[in-house]
């Protein structure tokens, strides 16, 4: 009886670790452009969307996952650059405020959910047989573990490490710090802001692409809704760290994964979307910073 | 620290005929605020140009109108004989004018190396093909970039702190890694806004002779913003007085010294001494 519960807890860690590394790749987006242009990018769940279906179609059509994941890539690192050209940047430059940026995220928000709902036959496309990660398990002794969990666990692991590496060491990388340092100084230091705010808008498209496309393999099936739960939670999760932190982000992401697998084997299948939200009132009133927030010191 | 070992009149000398910045009637409003009113002046290539005035004389103003942080109402600038009013900000780095602040604007949360990294490392030309093939190309570049920076650093004394996070160096220290900052961007002219501010009167000479030398080894113009009259006086061979956003005097420190306009609107009170 032991071992079945232990294979159980195994088997839960592998899912919420898999749900909570790929919730890490969309909540860089947010977190990300937050930084730079303190926007919450409503959008961004859309971008995910795009991008599963880019990946799922490249799929479809006979190409091997190796170059599927590009395509996801290049879909939702362009919708989201294209997005940002086209509705925020506009904004930007009139100055119009916060708020007018945050009601039009949402409208771009509903507009992308629509628009592949009108296409005939697009809103939902299931993958079949055709899903090149199939149904493999892996055992270990008496644990067995789904293996489209690991890979989307060791993926979003390699594209994280990519994604580190890409702002910590490219010139465009360390010129968006600046930006979110500062974009004033950065611009009177001959830095671009408008082209390192594409370029951050691209990179956490690309990254949601990515993860859409490791969704829609689990599931089996992309549709124009799919964007919007893991869209919130991801944002949930960029919260519950602190948003505008890239480390922070993604300790988020990881533990909300693990926070709803555990409302899973507690029983409460049905409530876990609720226990992400419940988790984010409570952190909201606790630590309204994000729980790694540490307490600022006012310099007088 | 670096030395200059120059005299005033030497520096006078230096001076070359090369025009670097022209302004014509400058003018901005802040409401009914006349910050800058009809200011013309010029810099030479390799001068330094004080400018002082009273509080609200509209000093910082004429460095956000020369940086592109504001465009002007009227008026035009040319820079090396070309007009750079109305550009954005980055674009007249690009052209050659770097600045440092008043109230210290580092990139707080990066290391001391960052801050001088970042801004020469935008103006490497390798692309992210040669990042992530470690090519030839960008080792090289990248393995300049770090001996430039850290030749920055020596020369500004930070060296030693350059994985330090730059908000926690000291006042002084942060003073100098903005002006290294600034010089990192290979400006042809340097705004200095209070570079002495908060200094005792032996940084203070030091901050003179650093300044100097910066102009001659980097061979470059400086237009700096002083409340420090003898700091003013014993750095700068031409100074320009502003008050009400308006230029009432021009010229050599023993001219401005005298000047009664001058006395009356910003000496006032030291007149005395």
């Amino acid at each position: 009886m032991d071992g079945v519960i232990i294979l159980e807890i195994l088997q839960q860690l592998a899912n919420g670790l898999a749900l909570g590394s790929a919730y890490a790749l969309i909540a860089l987006g947010y977190t990300m452009v937050y930084g730079i242009i303190q926007l919450i990018n409503f959008a961004h769940g859309e971008f995910f969307m795009i991008g599963a279906y880019a990946g799922v179609l490249a799929i479809k059509a006979g190409l091997p996952l190796y170059a599927a994941f590009p395509a996801a890539i290049t879909a939702g690192a362009l919708i989201s650059a294209g997005v940002e050209k086209i509705a925020y940047k506009p904004l930007r430059k009139k100055n119009s405020g916060r708020l007018a940026a945050l009601i039009t995220a949402i409208g771009i928000s509903i507009f992308l959910q629509n628009v592949i709902f009108l296409i005939p036959g697009a809103d939902l496309i299931g993958l079949g047989t055709k899903n090149p990660m199939g149904i493999e398990k892996y055992v270990f002794g008496s644990v067995e573990i789904s293996g489209t969990k690991v890979y989307i666990f060791l993926i979003s692991i390699i594209l994280m490490i990519i994604f580190i590496y890409i702002v910590h060491f490219t010139k465009s990388g360390k010129a968006m710090r600046a930006v979110s340092a500062d974009r004033d100084t950065a611009m009177l230091m001959g830095i671009d802001p408008d082209r390192i705010i594409s370029f951050t808008f691209a990179l956490g498209g690309a990254l949601a692409g990515a993860a859409g496309l490791l969704f829609a393999l689990d599931q089996n099936q992309v549709s124009n809704f799919m964007g919007l739960m893991p869209g919130l939670k991801a944002f949930i999760a960029a919260v519950i760290g602190g948003i505008g932190s890239i480390p922070r982000a993604m300790a988020g992401g990881l533990i909300l994964g693990l926070m709803e697998t555990l409302a899973v084997v507690l029983g409460f299948s049905q409530f876990k979307d609720a226990f992400a939200f419940i988790f984010l009132i409570i952190i909201l009133i606790l630590k309204p910073a994000g729980i790694f927030a540490m307490a600022r010191k006012e310099k007088v | 620290m670096y030395q200059a070992n120059i005299t005033l009149n030497e520096l006078q000398d230096l001076k070359s005929d090369f025009e670097l910045l022209k302004t014509e009637e400058l003018s901005i409003h802040f409401g009914g605020l006349k910050a800058v009113d009809g200011v013309s002046f010029d810099l030479i290539h390799r001068e330094i140009l004080g400018i002082i005035g009273p509080n609200g004389a509209g000093k910082t103003t004429l460095f956000n109108l020369f940086s592109g942080v504001y465009a002007p109402l009227s008026g035009r600038i040319f820079f090396e004989g070309k007009a750079i009013h109305g550009l954005k900000p980055n674009l007249i780095n690009e052209r050659g004018i770097a600045r440092t602040f008043q109230n210290i604007r580092l990139f707080s949360d990066l290391s001391v190396l960052d801050n001088i990294r970042i801004v020469m490392q935008h103006r490497a030309d390798y692309g992210l093909r040669h990042l992530l093939f470690n090519t030839e190309k960008y080792r090289m570049q990248e393995d300049e970039i770090l001996r430039k920076s850290r030749e920055f650093l020596k020369i500004f004394g930070l060296e030693i702190k350059h994985d330090i996070t730059a908000k926690n160096l000291s006042y002084g220290e942060q003073k100098r890694l903005e002006i290294a900052r600034a010089l990192a961007t290979e400006p042809k002219l340097l705004l200095l806004d209070e570079p002495a501010a908060g200094m005792n009167t032996a940084e203070k000479e030091g901050q003179i002779e650093l300044i100097k030398w910066i102009m001659l080894n980097f061979d470059i113009s400086i237009i700096l913003i002083d409340h420090d009259m003898p700091f003013v006086m014993n750095l700068c061979p031409r100074i320009i007085v502003l008050d009400y956003g308006k230029i009432i005097s021009m010229g050599p420190p023993g001219k401005i010294k005298k000047d009664p306009e001058v006395i009356k609107a910003y000496l006032g009170e030291e007149s005395h001494a």
